[in-house]
């Protein structure tokens, strides 16, 4: 007890620990913390392997447009652990408050190419072969640039 | 002249004076441990003036955290309505927002906006307690646009 | 008008209420920085009160809403009363007469029973707990506050009456050294009558909601909220009217003498709350059964003993 009543009398003139909280918000926060996903477009080959992991149906693709609903998030970090190309990463920041829930909504762009072909959509072909490879590749092979109907027209297997 | 002084004076004493009460209906306690948090030394609330208050008559903000579940729709629903009336709303964590990893669980009726009004949504699982202290305070902004004052 | 002035102004409700609210301030400020937060502003309790004075009132549908104001102002008054009582320098001719402490504890008594009987009123069960708390409480402090008050009459020669004025000037060697022993069971009794923490047990800080004021809102809290302040008024000045020389010196020095001693009985609050956890019900009435009230006893005796040998 008479230890305690010390402390709390040489408390009296230490400098409080608390942090300064200035203007609207603090961004600032350790390098520790796990923060939430950040999607990168020109790495993700639209896989849809995030949308099969995430618990709590977070991640949305439409079209060309990858959606990340904050108001979801449970900062669980499994997407960031499927995905093969490492489109999904963590960074330290905090997530903000908010008037209405749109402003939740993460929306990216996926960088696709066109099929050299038919102008369909399809992904970056380099993505695939550094996969498969482990090493980015050096050239990459006419029949790569392809969507994958236009690659079974042209190069039938015999 | 006089009774303008007087009405700003208590325009900024409603913005520095901020009771909170909190209702968990249903939430894993992650967030209720970050709101004690927030009165903690480090993040210490209550130098804004911001206090927790044990019973909802004495409130002027409502902190919700978690989904509303089947049982805990009436408390939250009369919490609601026994708060005097210049109140706020601030939805803390991810689960009140949208249900976070508790939505479509058979007991889970949906996030809070479909029951009460919300103002200011706070996201996060768990929410950090530094968003917290700006959502109530963003909340406490507009508590005193929105109303007209009571009048004398 | 003099007595408007003496009411409104100087030792009646302005006087008490920024005392009260300062001294809240000052009390929760020591608290946080105790704890190594920044801590609220000083003049947080007078924004607490004029927000309160801003919200809409919510009460139960039983009570009519003239009793809901009614229980809370009847305490007030009282409490303006008993500030206007106190010899306060600059105005003490007007005060003092035989008896006036015991009217004092009379007063200072009613924000607690006003309490209670809203607690009661409101029907509410938290409100009913925290009401039949309080009044269990009631018997042993206020006992251990009577000793006090009685070991002090005693300083002042056998015609005792109980007159504030010649308790704060009976100042001989052996008078001081009684006072000083008076101390510890002044600021137990009083830290109990304020429900500050090791006795805060009819509220229980947020455990119970609010204890007997769970039912109370706007202005009608406001008005509780104003009668605690006006009670801290008058219990930090009493502890400089008991313990310190405030009626010997000029009257500005009084004044002076009497603020500082309210803060530095508020600077023990703060430690005491800080440093100590709050009793069950059995244990605050152990504590006050087994060694306060003994005690207390003892030293009225001895005083008895010495005054009259
Ligand atoms: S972190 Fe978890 S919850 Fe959030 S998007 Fe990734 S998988 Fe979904
Ligand atoms: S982020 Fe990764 S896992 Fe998700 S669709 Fe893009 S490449 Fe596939
Ligand atoms: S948001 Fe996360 S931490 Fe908060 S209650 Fe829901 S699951 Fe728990």
């Amino acid at each position: 007890m008479v230890k305690l009543i010390g402390w709390l009398l040489t408390n009296l003139f230490k400098k409080p620990l608390t942090i300064e909280f200035k203007g609207k918000s603090l961004k600032a926060v350790r390098g520790t913390y796990r923060g939430y996903p950040t999607h990168r477009g020109e790495r993700c080959a639209a896989c849809r392997l995030c949308i099969y992991v995430c618990p709590s149906d977070a991640i949305r693709i439409e079209g060309s447009l990858f959606i990340i609903n904050k108001c979801k998030c449970t900062a669980c970090k499994d997407c960031a652990d499927a995905c093969p190309f490492g489109a999904m990463q963590f960074i330290p920041r905090l997530i903000g408050t908010a008037i209405s829930k749109n402003e939740y909504m993460e929306i990216t762009e996926i960088k696709l190419v066109k099929c050299e072909n038919c102008g369909e959509p399809m992904p970056k072909p380099e993505l695939l072969l550094g996969r498969l490879l482990g090493k980015p590749p050096k050239t990459i092979p006419p029949y790569l640039k392809l969507c994958p109907k236009c690659r079974r027209q042209f190069f039938k297997p015999t | 002249m006089f009774l303008d002084a007087i009405k700003q004076f208590l325009r900024y004493s409603q913005k520095k004076s901020l009771w909170v009460f909190h209702v968990n209906t249903g939430s894993c306690n992650g967030c209720d441990i970050e709101i004690l948090a927030l009165f903690s030394s480090k993040y210490d609330a209550e130098r804004f003036g911001i206090k927790l208050v044990g019973s909802p008559k004495h409130a002027d903000i409502l902190l919700v955290t978690g989904p509303v579940t089947t049982k805990s729709r009436d408390p939250l629903l009369r919490a609601y309505d026994m708060m005097p009336k210049p109140k706020a709303v601030v939805s803390v964590g991810v689960c009140s927002l949208s249900g976070g990893v508790f939505a479509k669980s058979y007991n889970v009726l949906g996030p809070v906006d479909n029951f009460i009004p919300v103002h200011v949504y706070v996201g996060g699982c768990s929410a950090h307690p530094n968003m917290i202290l700006e959502g109530i305070l963003r909340a406490a902004q507009i508590l005193c646009e929105e109303e007209e004052l009571w009048s004398f | 008008m003099e007595f408007l002035k003496d009411l409104f102004l100087y030792p009646g409700f302005l006087f008490g209420f920024v005392l009260g609210g300062l001294l809240e301030g000052f009390k929760r400020k020591l608290k946080a920085r105790m704890q190594l937060r920044k801590g609220p502003p000083v003049t947080q309790p007078f924004y607490d009160l004029s927000k309160l004075l801003l919200k809409n009132i919510t009460k139960p549908y039983r009570i009519s809403s003239f009793t809901y104001l009614l229980i809370p102002f009847v305490p007030t008054a009282a409490l303006l009363v008993g500030l206007l009582i106190m010899p306060y320098p600059f105005y003490q001719e007007k005060s003092s007469f035989s008896f006036d402490l015991i009217l004092i504890f009379y007063l200072t008594e009613l924000p607690l029973l006003s309490q209670i009987i809203f607690g009661y009123f409101s029907n509410s069960p938290y409100g009913m707990i925290g009401a039949a708390r309080a009044g269990q409480m009631f018997f042993y402090y206020n006992g251990v506050f009577i000793m006090v008050i009685t070991t002090l009459c005693l300083l002042e020669g056998p015609p005792y009456s109980f007159c504030l004025k010649s308790i704060a000037e009976a100042w001989d060697p052996l008078d001081v050294l009684i006072k000083i022993l008076t101390i510890p069971f002044f600021v137990f009794s009083v830290l109990a009558k304020l429900k500050l923490n090791p006795f805060s047990i009819p509220d229980a800080e947020a455990e119970i909601l609010k204890g007997p004021l769970t039912e109370a809102s706007g202005v009608a809290l406001a008005l509780f909220k104003l009668n605690y302040l006006l009670e801290l008024a008058i219990f930090g000045s009493l502890f400089a009217f008991f313990y310190l020389p405030v009626l010997k010196t000029s009257p500005t020095i009084g004044l002076i003498l009497i603020l500082l001693g309210a803060f530095f009985l508020f600077f023990i609050f703060a430690l005491v709350e800080n440093a100590t956890a709050r009793l069950r019900l059995s244990q605050f009435s152990a504590l006050y059964l087994k060694f306060l009230i003994p005690l207390a006893t003892l030293i009225l005796v001895i005083t008895w003993v010495f005054k009259n040998w």
